[in-house]
């Protein structure tokens, strides 16, 4: 799967999650929105695709049959181009060859720009989060020691198997929490001395996202971020994703301390918030619609019934299977699109079926009048077969084509006689070695020696035939140089 | 001095008004066993203090001397508290000092000592 499509499904996945999110936040436990969201990381992550029926991309596809029909439309499409470029010329179907080249330069040249962007934002991305983690960490070692003993005590006696620091820091007005092998907590100074009870929620509050690995998961969605960066919706999901981590760390420490301290714990974090604006002057706005959807999941608490937890079942396995999988035609889409029929070698093929093209049109003998029922019906051949080999086996098999010895009228209209016993032609009393009528027709021979004559066709503006211009055998051959025939 | 201390910076300059004039990497021994700093943390603390004006270092062995002694710093800081806390008024400071123990005579006149001091 490609990054592209991995983004795009990635998105359509994390609008599913928001209209659940924003309809059902408080009503499903919380554990729904924890596994939708590593959902929307798994997809956005992980390159595989997993065909499913119920997709809805299956879906789009069977209803809307677009794929296939723009694909036999393609290859139709470039089947008459080579059919034209055969009928008009031979180097025009090496033209048209060598044009499909060009575009096909042009197409991997664009990429390779598009490219390079992607890398230099994703660079962008990464460096920036890099930077800050590198200087705030600096700053984070000039951390002094809890000042009360008992608080790095109860800290050891925390059931993680991480020893986890407390540290006091003079340079913030909140606590905060770093550090996914070796876990930190970060207290301000007068937290430390303040009311035991607020310290109390802090240090439990902290202690639940280090317990819960919740470092590890916001360096994913980081991770996440810098590779998605160009899609807006991946950066909404990290910011929801991060508020819904606070939802859950809440409602761990309720479940830990008891029902009964959800009121106090609520009040406690609004004084913090109150204390955070004091201070800072900055930091508004979106924190005021944060901390409130926090308090309201907090007091809102209320035990998780059955229905609650079936209906969150099924409604993630409906996510999961309707929008996380592929679409069964499109995995097989891209199966022939792997197997390129539009890359690399394949103008290879297209150069011989080019040039197979020719060689029928050459075969047959034609005057324009005479021959347009033929190339009616090679055309009509040509669009009910896909491809143009179908045409080009049913030329050779139905002899559409005249006799070898046969004039075409227009020529024996200018002199030139067949010669039944030897089955070559003649004009003006001498053998025709070669005939050459450019992108029409050519007639080679190979006669006695003496006596030959080359002749190339001259035809008017209007393809009407004018006369034979009689050449020599080296200017006769400078005049095949391009089709590749080759007098011996 | 023109910038506060951070009390970061202020555990570095304890290290040298109890010990002294010392060299920075004796500085950071001590703090390593007190605070747990690392030798790189340390420096830079020291180093910022120089920035701004505390710390003077001079040569053989990036000796540092204090520049600031302790009680100008103590003094700074209670001027902060009374500010920011006590709404301006040292009297409000003592009432709490007083009403959190008992004091003894000798201690009592000491304190007056120094609110004429401060006044």
């Amino acid at each position: 799967m490609s990054l592209w499509e991995m983004s795009v499904s990635g998105g359509i996945l994390i609008l599913v999650v928001l209209l659940v999110r924003s309809l059902f936040l408080h009503k499903l436990p919380g554990r729904t929105f924890q596994a939708l969201w590593f959902l929307v990381l798994l997809r956005l992550l992980l390159p595989v695709s997993i065909p499913c029926k119920f997709s809805i991309y299956s879906v789009a596809e069977k209803y809307l049959k677009v794929s296939e029909h723009r694909l036999s439309d393609d290859v139709l499409r470039q089947s008459q181009e080579i059919v034209q470029e055969g009928l008009s010329g031979t180097d025009d179907s090496g033209a048209a060859v060598s044009s499909l080249e060009a575009k096909e330069d042009r197409g991997t040249k664009g990429s390779l720009g598009w490219t390079g962007i992607y890398l230099a934002g994703a660079a962008i991305c990464a460096g920036w989060y890099l930077f800050s983690y590198l200087r705030w960490n600096r700053e984070f070692q000039t951390s002094l020691p809890a000042g009360e003993r008992t608080v790095q005590e109860w800290a050891d006696s925390l059931p993680v198997r991480r020893k986890i620091s407390i540290r006091q820091w003079d340079r913030t007005v909140t606590p905060l929490t770093y550090g996914i092998v070796r876990p930190v907590i970060l207290l301000p100074k007068e937290l430390v001395n303040e009311k035991p009870e607020q310290l109390r929620f802090i240090l439990i509050h902290e202690y639940m996202h280090i317990r819960h690995w919740d470092a590890l998961k916001k360096l994913f969605l980081i991770v996440t971020c810098c590779i998605h960066w160009f899609n807006p919706l991946v950066w909404v999901m990290n910011r929801l994703a991060n508020q819904d981590l606070e939802l859950a760390c809440d409602k761990n420490v309720i479940k830990h301390m008891g029902q009964k301290m959800r009121a106090p714990y609520a009040l406690a974090l609004i004084h913090m918030e109150e204390e955070r604006n004091m201070r800072m002057s900055w930091g508004n706005g979106f924190n005021e619609n944060a901390i409130e959807e926090r308090i309201v999941a907090i007091m809102k608490e209320k035990k998780i019934s059955i229905l609650a937890c079936i209906t969150s079942c099924v409604l993630t396995a409906a996510i999961v299977l309707a929008f996380a999988t592929s679409a069964l035609a499109m995995s097989g889409r891209m199966a022939q699109e792997s197997t390129a029929t539009y890359e690399g070698d394949s103008v290879e093929q297209r150069t011989v079926q080019a040039s197979q093209a020719t060689k029928v049109v050459q075969e047959i003998s034609q005057t324009q009048e005479g021959q347009t029922g033929l190339y009616e019906e090679i055309y009509k051949q040509f669009s009910d077969e896909v491809g143009p080999d179908a045409a080009q086996a049913q030329a050779e098999t139905e002899e559409t084509y005249q006799g070898f010895c046969d004039v075409p009228k227009e020529y024996a209209a200018l002199g030139i006689t067949a010669n039944p016993k030897s089955g070559g032609w003649e004009y003006d009393g001498k053998k025709v070695a070669i005939l050459y009528d450019k992108g029409i027709y050519t007639f080679a021979d190979k006669p006695d020696e003496k006596n030959l004559v080359y002749l190339e066709v001259c035809r008017d503006s209007k393809n009407k035939i004018k006369s034979f211009r009689e050449v020599d055998k080296e200017g006769m051959q400078k005049l095949l140089k391009e089709t590749g025939l080759v007098i011996e | 001095m023109d910038a506060k201390l951070f009390d970061s910076e202020l555990k570095v300059m304890d290290v040298l008004w109890r010990e002294g004039d010392s060299t920075a990497k004796h500085i950071s021994n001590v703090l390593k066993e007190e605070v747990g700093w690392n030798v790189n943390t340390t420096y830079t603390l020291i180093k910022r203090c120089i920035k701004k004006g505390a710390i003077e270092r001079s040569e053989p062995k990036f000796m540092c001397h204090a520049r600031i002694p302790k009680e100008e710093v103590q003094r700074a800081q209670t001027d902060e508290l009374i500010n920011k806390v006590y709404d301006g008024s040292a009297d409000k400071l003592f009432a709490a000092l007083l009403g959190r123990k008992k004091l003894s005579q000798e201690q009592i006149e000491h304190l007056k000592n120094i609110v004429g001091e401060l006044e």
